[in-house]
């Protein structure tokens, strides 16, 4: 179980294995498939700034927290509306099972941090995560796409996700 | 503190109705309408120029700006996610965060840096340009 999902879905969220070599790896997704992945990868980080507001006391920490709530429930928003003007049924895949384990082990990890070390973790996450976001939204979601709508939405996400990368990058100097 | 803030208001709602009068003697319809459509009475002898900024796609478009003092700067939102418009050095001045389709005017005193305090990588630029060879 664990092999194959390596082989599907990690290659393609983990930041630095990500490369177009990986064709014939490439998880085959329908538009129901990826319209779930979407809506997954935006709640994770909207988990992961509750976690924030709950443990973290620092303003840019707590801001930088509020804006990634409000943004990605911005996106899941709009995609839940087109999923209803379309019709389709959002599914689970091995993509979206992959990033909610993943999710869950970054979230035990913060729980069990305080103060300083946690605001550096939940920065350093950020970093990373819209890195692989970044990665797995261009290099699969939106080539898996069939939908032109579903695709245009994706593709107007990718300024949003590198504005909150170069943001996180940004407070993350002030951590090191 | 609420009182003094109160007389400032009453002082200065008092000035409006007599400089609103002065100004416009015959017809006063409306006079309230007036004073809070044009605020920047102030100048009425040149035209008014309204420059319209867009927000959309995480940027401020155009991101420079070039304008006249006294002249106004829109900034329209038309992206999904909530943005702001603030001043850099100081915060001198600050939109309240604007969603999407809002929109938000400052009349132009002087040039600045500005960015949005949401997402603060998000950065525009007005210059301010001299009125001489009018
Ligand atoms: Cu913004």
């Amino acid at each position: 179980m664990k092999k194959i999902t390596m082989f599907t879905a990690a290659l393609w969220l983990s930041t630095g294995l990500f490369a177009p070599v990986l064709g014939q790896d490439n998880p085959k997704l329908s538009d129901e498939e990826v319209a779930h992945v979407a809506v997954v990868a935006n709640q994770i980080d909207i988990d992961y700034a509750e976690i924030a507001k709950q443990k973290s006391k620092d303003a840019d920490i707590l801001k930088f927290a509020e804006t990634m709530a409000n943004d990605h429930k911005a996106v899941i928003n709009q995609a839940s509306d087109l999923v209803k003007k379309l019709g389709v049924t959002p599914k689970e895949n091995s993509v979206s099972k992959k990033l909610l384990t993943d999710a869950d082990q970054t979230k035990k990890a913060l729980q069990g941090k305080t103060g300083k070390s946690f605001n550096k973790a939940y920065i350093d996450n950020e970093v990373a995560y819209h890195k692989a976001v970044i990665n797995a939204v261009e290099g699969l979601l939106i080539p898996e796409s069939e939908n032109g709508e579903l695709k245009a939405l994706l593709q107007n996400v990718v300024p949003a996700l590198k504005t909150h990368l170069a943001h996180a990058e940004m407070v993350q100097k002030m951590y090191k | 503190m609420k009182n003094l803030i109160l007389q400032i208001f009453i002082i200065f709602f008092l000035y409006s109705c007599t400089h609103t009068s002065k100004n416009d003697s015959a017809s006063n319809e409306e006079p309230y309408a007036v004073e809070e459509d044009i605020p920047a009475q102030l100048s009425p002898q040149k035209e008014e120029t309204v420059h319209v900024v867009e927000i959309r796609q995480m940027q401020f478009v155009p991101d420079t700006i070039k304008v006249h003092k006294g002249d106004r700067i829109l900034w329209v939102n038309k992206d999904i996610m909530n943005h702001d418009v603030t001043e850099t050095s100081k915060k001198t001045w600050s939109s309240a965060p604007l969603k999407t389709g809002s929109s938000w005017t400052l009349v132009v005193t002087e040039g600045a840096d500005y960015y949005c305090s949401l997402h603060q990588v998000m950065k525009g630029k007005i210059i301010l340009q001299s009125d001489q060879n009018e």
